[in-house]
């Protein structure tokens, strides 16, 4: 990520957006399934918080240490739960141009 | 140089007639890209991988994957088009100016400058190869060749402002 300016805290907004999730599938298991966003060279660390706030409504504090992870390890964990809820997840920071994968959590 | 205040209607953006022209291009040149239909063949179109990259990086979820691209591509797509449509809609209400305008952005427009402006940062970066060590104070104006990497700087101080304007 390129750093710009510090981030300030975003007036937070929750909006659902991408894809309904889809019941078809049949049961999944328990398993969480996580959504990983990856380091790359052009996402402002200032614009990776927003998204993160505007999306998952965390609090500054919280994105900002996510935004952090991502920066500092080339990746973080930013949000899990079934593979439905994940693949909403990613679908959404894919709308905003993040680079997030979804992978099964290992116990 | 652009410049970018918080007033109680909204961001206002102070574009001079270059500035305008210069972002009135983006749509153009993203569109064709975000419209293109899902990226059936990974690998081909690096700037399409980046704009669309998948959903899961374990092979053995290509099924899933492919359900996940049938069930989301074209939101994706829909949501990257409208916000280069607000991104052009809004740019229209500066377009005759012959000097520096001013642009007031509501909350939904800002927002919408923040996708566009970011998925032409994304094109350019990887159309240029742009990588962490990528240094705007090392380029040469005299080097022609340098110009679309001004074009990207320029991109990226305007989202930055913008989104520090936003934040604060």
């Amino acid at each position: 990520m390129m750093a710009t300016s510090p981030a300030a805290p975003a007036e937070v907004e929750v909006e659902e957006l991408g894809a309904e999730p889809d019941f078809e599938e049949g049961i999944e298991t328990d398993t969480p399934w996580l959504v990983i966003v990856w380091n790359d060279p052009v996402n402002l660390m200032s614009y990776v918080v927003f998204v993160f706030q505007k999306l998952f409504g965390y609090s500054r504090a919280k994105a900002t240490k996510l935004m952090l992870e991502v920066h500092h390890d080339g990746k973080s964990v930013v949000a899990s739960g079934t593979r439905e809820k994940a693949e909403g997840d990613v679908g959404r920071l894919h709308a905003h141009g993040l680079w997030a994968t979804m992978e099964r959590d290992t116990p | 140089m652009a410049s970018v205040k918080k007033r109680r209607k909204g961001v206002v953006l102070e574009l001079s007639p270059e500035e305008v022209a210069l972002l009135q291009t983006l749509p153009a040149q993203l569109a064709p890209v975000i419209e293109a239909g899902p990226p059936a063949d990974a690998g081909t179109d690096p700037v399409r991988d980046r704009l669309f990259p998948r959903a899961y990086l374990d092979p053995t979820e290509e099924e899933a994957e492919h359900n996940w691209q049938d069930m989301v591509h074209s939101d994706l797509v829909a949501e990257k088009s409208a916000a280069l449509a607000a991104l052009a809609e809004t740019l229209e209400r500066v377009a005759d100016a012959d000097r520096d305008a001013k642009l007031t952005l509501d909350r939904a427009e800002t927002e919408a400058w923040l996708s566009a402006l970011n998925d032409a940062r994304l094109a350019l970066g990887v159309t240029l190869g742009i990588t962490e060590e990528h240094d705007p104070s090392r380029l040469d104006p005299s080097d022609p060749g340098s110009q679309p990497f001004f074009v990207y700087d320029w991109l990226t101080m305007l989202q930055g402002t913008i989104l520090e304007v936003l934040l604060e």
